[in-house]
């Protein structure tokens, strides 16, 4: 029992140290950026990253400091990842448009059917992790309305907890659709952003096969699959094609 | 008649002595080898007298001075002109090596004394013969040569080089065709002016009289760093040799020029490497390329003027180096001001120790909206050469007043701007998110995850338990009316037991006491009526509705007020006692046949 106690005190105690030194270096990263050093600003949030913690902000304030030292494709990066965690932050989608207007490529996207469109606004709203707990939420609510159905005598209460508990099974159906159409979207979709200036996509992932199109620094992709360091990436318009793996970001 | 033509003549003589402006020039070669014999010339443009012959030392005079006159007359647009030359001449011969100077001569015109200027020459022993050497048709390379002298050989990216191409000959040299100059790539070109005409030089080279030509002189500023290489530069050179006869000399070739040939030699220069070292690395942000020494000032014309005047801003450049090489400046005019394209005015001219002038940018700016403004100072920056440093030099900077003006104008202009300046204007990032970072363990979504189907599943199967427990919690409430019934005869049967023995000891209080008892927890268990509650008429109507005949309820009815009334008023009718337990039994016995259920 007092070692239980022992590591559980442990635990929490590294835990907190670890939150404790992440908030100095997010605190060191936003003077190191107010006063224009953006490398120091960079190094101080990676280190955040790398104690295994992560942020919407965290994201969106890694981009802005590799905006503001030029970096363009490695800014739209981390403004997909902050993206990613809240998907509808104004500031995030704001300064991800304009970092792209600096991008080189112009593709044109293929247009979505607009029903999924409407769907994807809808899901949109909140992120697949509100979603997921808002079915569980439901669910649980609807169940225990159910046994209120079960075991009341009354049957003006039956009347209500039935009509309610079947409208919050609903409820919970939905936001699980949603939660998984955002993770779809979000997580399970693998994104790049090309690093190199210009590249050159191939027919195979071999060096010596032919170059289907170039492509520029800055430039969203769609990763299908991987045969060791090659990548098999989609671009908006539809082209697919093969792309070294040093010369993309994983998003 | 005679007047006028006094007139006319008086005229002629005083636009002749106007026009003219009297020059005494001496002229020599400035290089000749030991006993070489050549000549001093003493030029004047007018008729003079008591020439004065300077005091030549070092040199053997051979001859003079001897003078000849020319005069010559010519009429250009009927305007006459009239050239008269009075040349003094000596042959001299060169005695001793070294550097000897001729001193000035003077003569008389009109009353008036002029001196020549003063002469140096170069004594060498090289021999200045021509090399006769007929045998041999073409021309040796020490003869006849062309040549590119750099003015440097190690320079920095951007300083300029003076390059100068030069024929070397001590041949008979007529003519010079077909020239091919080098490209000079990786240089950025600019041409000095030279003479139109090729005029011959001597010049000694290591000991060595050559006649030289300068063909063409340029300045190159490199624009690349390493070793740069200059291509070749070919000429073909047309010279005149003597040509000798065997056998008998005719007399008329030599009278008729005949005895020379005209030779074609194709000559070829040296190709040069120039050696370009990059500028030193801690370049100034305001650095645009320029390499020199320069000076920058700016001007304004109006610092309070209304909107909508325009105002004229002058930045000028001046100075020595790649003037032309600089890059326009970037100025930062406050933003709503309207600036139109600059005129730039050059003033540069190439000499050989670089590009010299200025450079002007004439800005001409109209401000928008009233307000105070300041046109921020311009720094440039450049390398200097001499110091081998970067230098920073900035303009002053200046503060605009601009009144309100007139009000109908400014309307009109803010639509011109189009919606895109505004938004370039903005063209931002939005600020870094400040305060808590929210930071949270990296993780999966939580959808799909094991956590979230178990929690659907926790959920299902605590509902499922509180479901199964309820349920059974209710079985055995029934569960213990079940007992109660099974246990209602026996309770019964026991009571009835006790009445019977009270009643043979003819205690008849207690028998209907226990008889009552008997039957009335009978019923209560029977029917699931607790003893508080229980009244006799409940339980009448409990058993009437499980179909018991109204003929028995009356009978119970009567048994159980004949015993309660016997408590009270006790008979000691033992035949009256016999009847109620045997009733009490009976009845007992019938509905435990009848309420099974």
């Amino acid at each position: 029992m007092k070692y239980i106690l022992l590591s559980i005190t442990i635990l929490i105690s590294t835990i907190s140290s670890i939150a404790n030194t992440n908030m100095q270096l997010a605190d060191s990263a936003g003077i190191y950026y107010k006063a224009g050093n953006y490398n120091k600003t960079i190094e101080a949030y990676l280190k955040i990253i790398e104690s295994g913690e992560e942020s919407a902000a965290l994201y969106y304030n890694l981009g802005n400091a590799y905006y503001k030292s030029k970096n363009i494709p490695l800014a739209i990066a981390n403004y997909e990842r902050a993206k990613r965690i809240a998907p509808n932050d104004e500031d995030i989608i704001f300064n991800l448009r304009l970092a792209k207007t600096q991008t080189i490529d112009k593709i044109e996207s293929i247009p979505v059917f607009f029903l999924s469109e409407w769907r994807n606004s809808i899901t949109g709203i909140l992120s697949t992790n509100i979603w997921a707990y808002l079915s569980v939420i439901t669910f649980l609510l609807s169940l225990s309305l159910l046994l209120f159905y079960f075991f009341s005598r009354s049957i003006q209460l039956k009347k209500i907890t039935f009509w309610s508990a079947s409208f919050l099974l609903m409820m919970s159906l939905l936001s699980m659709a949603s939660s998984y159409n955002q993770k779809k979207i979000n997580f399970d979709t693998n994104y790049a952003i090309i690093t190199n200036p210009s590249v050159n996509i191939k027919s195979s992932p071999d060096e010596n096969s032919t170059s289907l199109f170039i492509l520029h620094s800055g430039t969203k992709l769609q990763v299908l699959d991987q045969i060791q360091d090659w990548y098999k990436v989609k671009i908006e318009n539809g082209n697919t094609g093969w792309i070294k793996f040093e010369d993309i970001e994983n998003v | 008649m005679k007047s006028y033509l006094l007139i006319i003549l008086s005229i002629f003589v005083s636009l002749s002595l106007l026009a003219q402006k009297v020059t005494f020039q001496a002229s020599s070669q400035n290089i000749v080898a030991v006993g070489e014999q050549f000549r001093l010339n003493y030029k004047l443009n007018s008729q003079g007298n008591n020439f004065q012959a300077p005091n030549i030392t070092g040199f053997k005079i051979l001859a003079g001075p001897n003078s000849s006159n020319s005069s010559s007359i010519s009429i250009v647009n009927g305007q006459m002109t009239k050239e008269i030359s009075t040349i003094y001449t000596y042959v001299l011969q060169a005695v001793k090596e070294g550097k000897y100077k001729i001193p000035a001569a003077k003569i008389n015109v009109g009353g008036k004394t002029y001196t020549s200027n003063k002469l140096n020459i170069e004594v060498v022993k090289g021999s200045s013969k021509q090399n006769n050497n007929n045998s041999n048709q073409g021309v040796s390379a020490k003869d006849l040569f062309i040549k590119l002298t750099p003015s440097k050989r190690n320079v920095y990216i951007g300083e300029p080089i003076a390059l100068t191409l030069k024929v070397y000959t001590r041949v008979d040299l007529a003519d010079l065709q077909n020239a091919d100059f080098p490209e000079y790539k990786g240089f950025y070109k600019q041409d000095i002016k030279t003479p139109d005409n090729i005029s011959l030089k001597r010049e000694n080279l290591n000991g060595v009289i050559y006649n030289t030509a300068l063909l063409d002189k340029v300045l190159l500023y490199p624009q690349k760093t390493g070793k740069i290489k200059i291509e070749s530069a070919k000429i073909d050179a047309i010279i005149r040799k003597k040509v000798q006869r065997r056998g008998r000399r005719n007399v008329f070739d030599n009278f008729f020029g005949g005895g020379y040939q005209q030779i074609r030699v194709p000559i070829k220069s040296k190709p040069l490497n120039i050696n370009v070292k990059n500028l030193p690395g801690n370049k100034p942000n305001t650095f645009t390329g320029a390499v020199g020494s320069f000076k920058i000032t700016s001007k304004i014309d109006n610092t309070n003027l209304n909107v909508n005047d325009a105002l004229t801003y002058t930045i000028s450049i001046s100075g020595k180096g790649n003037l032309k090489l600089i890059k326009d400046p970037e100025l930062e005019f406050p933003h709503d001001f309207d600036v139109w394209e600059p005129k730039v005015n050059n003033k540069i001219t190439n000499t050989s120790t670089g590009t010299k002038g200025s450079k002007e940018y004439e800005y001409v700016i109209q401000p928008r909206h009233p307000g105070n403004f300041t046109i921020p100072a311009f720094e440039f920056t450049y390398f200097d050469i001499a110091s081998k440093k970067y230098k920073t030099i900035s303009t002053e900077l200046f503060e605009i007043k601009v009144g309100q003006g007139e009000q109908t104008n400014t309307v009109v202009n803010t639509a011109s701007y189009s919606k895109e300046d505004v938004e370039l204007i903005g063209k931002d990032i939005r600020y870094i998110k400040v305060g808590s970072l929210e930071l949270e363990t990296q993780s999966e979504p939580f959808f799909g995850s094991l956590n979230y189907w178990l929690s659907f599943l926790g959920g299902i199967l605590a509902f499922l338990v509180i479901f199964i427990l309820r349920q059974k919690q209710i079985k055995t409430a029934s569960n213990s009316v079940l007992v109660k019934n099974k246990k209602a005869k026996k309770e019964a049967i026991k009571r009835m037991k006790l009445a019977k023995d009270y009643m043979a000891k003819n205690q008849s209080e207690s028998f209907y006491e226990e008889i009552v008892k008997g039957i009335q927890g009978y019923l209560s268990d029977k029917l699931n009526i607790s003893l508080s509650e229980f009244t006799l008429d409940k339980a009448i109507i409990d058993l009437k509705k499980r179909g018991v005949s109204d003929a028995k309820l009356e009978q119970l009815k009567d048994v159980v007020h004949e015993c309660e009334f016997a408590r009270y008023a006790p008979s000691k009718d033992q035949q009256n006692l016999d009847g109620i337990y045997s009733i009490s039994v009976k009845l007992i016995s019938e509905f435990e046949d009848e309420i099974k259920k």
